[in-house]
């Protein structure tokens, strides 16, 4: 109860000031100051968010769009290690693509999805290569640049214990670019997320996007913003799902260890 | 019981390039080690030791002459030469148990290999420690867990870098003795590098005193006291003031009087 209270009087502002606004669009709504046909009134949201989530038409949708993420997280994120094992650990496969993924890099996942459509038709594949377009890039992005940073006091101590290629790659190398391949990971998700939606807005028959679509044109505004703002909790959900598993694959790492200290003072 | 050899240091000179601009290092160096025997390097700052203990590991290549392990060139690959560096250098994400069977060939422990983690566990008194990071120990711990990692593969050649240099007074004490006790069970070869004189004299069979950069053998001083030595005898207490003179005969140079 206590930490309640102690959590309350240093965290009050960020819930208070999220209740006053909804405060002032709810009597927006009620003195007929914004068109409801546009902007529904926040309760009038959570009414239907309650209804959708209670005919389990959300839940299904949402499910839909989270196993999507997952299978393409998975293969760009397990793409992006192992490219990136190779590119830092090889100067001549480095300079081979560097122009390449200079290229490549910078191209939104969404600028992607026409030609994957056209490749790969309007069924999953299409999509899940799209989300794992967008989490290979930063993942990569952070394996090479962890490598390259690889304590060479680490790498001596594999030597002269003699141990060869591959347990030096897995128990030294690996562990000590955890830190950073974790950054990578989180930004990756982050990508992936946002690219489900837009491959569902172009073309699907199911996922939350695609709920969002069906409902726009059924010019159901209330059920377009649940859709919306569903997206975001479940963004909120996953990311901190990866500080859960952050934390705990990370338990020697000092940075995280005294974030959580300080947070107790 | 390991079949020991001698290590030969030959003409062993390293010169290292900072910006074009050559530094010469260690200036042949000669010095045959016998096998079991227990050597101490000390010099000034800087001037080399580090480079040759890195020399002999492997971990840099000298710029001439050779080093031979029982007459032969010395391999990489090989599992006979174990070494405490300067800094306790363990991995972060190892606790310390882990972090000490890491020094083992094998990753899969038979009963014999755990049993013995577990001696040189208690061997630097961290028993209560075994599932601790490193970043939960204090400097002199880790030093200690890295002295654990070097040991726990009973290498013939142990090399050790300043390893008692992070920890207190009393603690070094306790392990210069815990290093002789392990050395007359063990019967390895030590090569000890040491900024501590009294350490080296009761440690070892010889103290090799190096020069300023670029840096050669000055002198060989051996040690032919008995053990376990005793601090404050008499023939400890002469050896400390010929090594003394050794560093301070180059600065304190006596006054002398042109009339
Ligand atoms: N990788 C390197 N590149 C260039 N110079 C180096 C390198 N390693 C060492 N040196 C130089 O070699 C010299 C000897 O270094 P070393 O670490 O062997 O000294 P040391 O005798 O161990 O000193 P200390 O007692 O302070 O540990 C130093 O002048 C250092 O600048
Ligand atoms: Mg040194």
């Amino acid at each position: 109860m206590k930490k309640i209270y102690l959590w309350f009087t240093e965290n009050y502002l960020s819930i208070i000031v999220p209740l006053i606004l909804l405060l002032i669009w709810e009597s927006c709504s009620r003195f007929n100051l914004i068109e409801t046909k546009f902007l529904p009134s926040p309760s009038w949201i959570i009414k239907e968010f309650f209804i959708l989530l209670s005919n389990g038409e959300l839940v299904r949708n949402l499910l839909i769009s989270i196993i999507r993420v997952a299978e393409g997280f998975f293969i760009g994120v397990s793409l992006g290690i192992i490219v990136g094992i190779q590119v830092a650990l090889n100067k001549n496969l480095q300079k081979s693509v560097r122009f390449i993924f200079g290229i490549l890099r910078p191209i939104p996942v969404i600028a992607w999805i026409p030609v994957l459509i056209l490749w790969l038709g309007i069924d999953e594949s299409s999509k899940i290569a799209a989300i794992s377009i967008g989490s290979f890039w930063s993942v990569l992005v952070s394996v090479v640049q962890a490598i390259r940073n690889v304590d060479k006091k680490y790498l001596e101590v594999a030597k002269v214990l003699r141990k060869d290629y591959k347990t030096t790659m897995l128990d030294v190398i690996l562990p000590s670019t955890l830190p950073e391949i974790f950054t990578g990971i989180r930004i990756g998700i982050d990508v992936a997320w946002r690219s489900v939606i837009a491959a569902e807005l172009i073309a699907a028959s199911a996922g939350i996007g695609y709920m969002i679509m069906y409902a726009r044109e059924l010019f159901q505004i209330d059920i377009v913003l649940v859709g919306v703002f569903s997206i975001g909790l479940t963004g909120i959900v996953i990311e901190e799902l990866v500080k859960m598993a952050e934390r705990h694959l990370l338990r020697w790492n000092t940075n995280i260890y005294q974030e959580e200290v300080t947070r107790k003072i | 019981m390991k079949n020991l050899e001698k290590l030969s240091l030959l003409n062993i000179s390293k010169s290292f390039f900072i910006k074009d601009k050559k530094i010469d290092v260690l200036n042949d160096v000669n010095l045959d080690v016998s096998p079991g025997e227990f050597v101490s390097i000390i010099g000034p700052s800087g001037c080399g030791k580090s480079t040759l203990l890195k020399l002999i590991i492997g971990l840099s290549s000298q710029t001439a002459g050779s080093i031979l392990l029982g007459g032969h060139e010395l391999q990489y690959s090989t599992h006979d030469i174990g070494i405490v560096f300067q800094e306790a250098r363990l991995f972060p994400w190892l606790s310390v148990y882990k972090n000490i069977t890491f020094g083992l060939e094998n990753k899969q422990l038979s009963k014999d290999d755990k049993n013995d983690v577990q001696k040189h566990i208690k061997l630097v008194g961290l028993e209560s420690f075994a599932d601790a990071y490193p970043s939960q120990l204090s400097g002199g711990m880790q030093q200690r867990v890295s002295i654990a990692r070097a040991l726990i593969s009973h290498p013939k050649v142990l090399l050790l870098d300043e390893p008692f240099g992070a920890l207190d007074a009393i603690t070094r004490i306790h392990m210069q003795q815990e290093i002789t006790r392990i050395w007359q069970t063990e019967k390895s070869t030590i090569l000890l590098v040491t900024h501590d004189i009294d350490e080296a004299i009761f440690l070892s069979d010889r103290v090799i005193v190096m020069s300023n950069r670029p840096a050669t053998i000055k002198k060989i001083i051996p040690v032919e006291l008995p053990r376990p030595r005793d601090r404050n005898g008499y023939d400890f207490l002469l050896l400390r003031k010929k090594i003394y003179k050794e560093f301070f005969d180059e600065i304190e140079i006596p006054f002398s009087f042109n009339i």
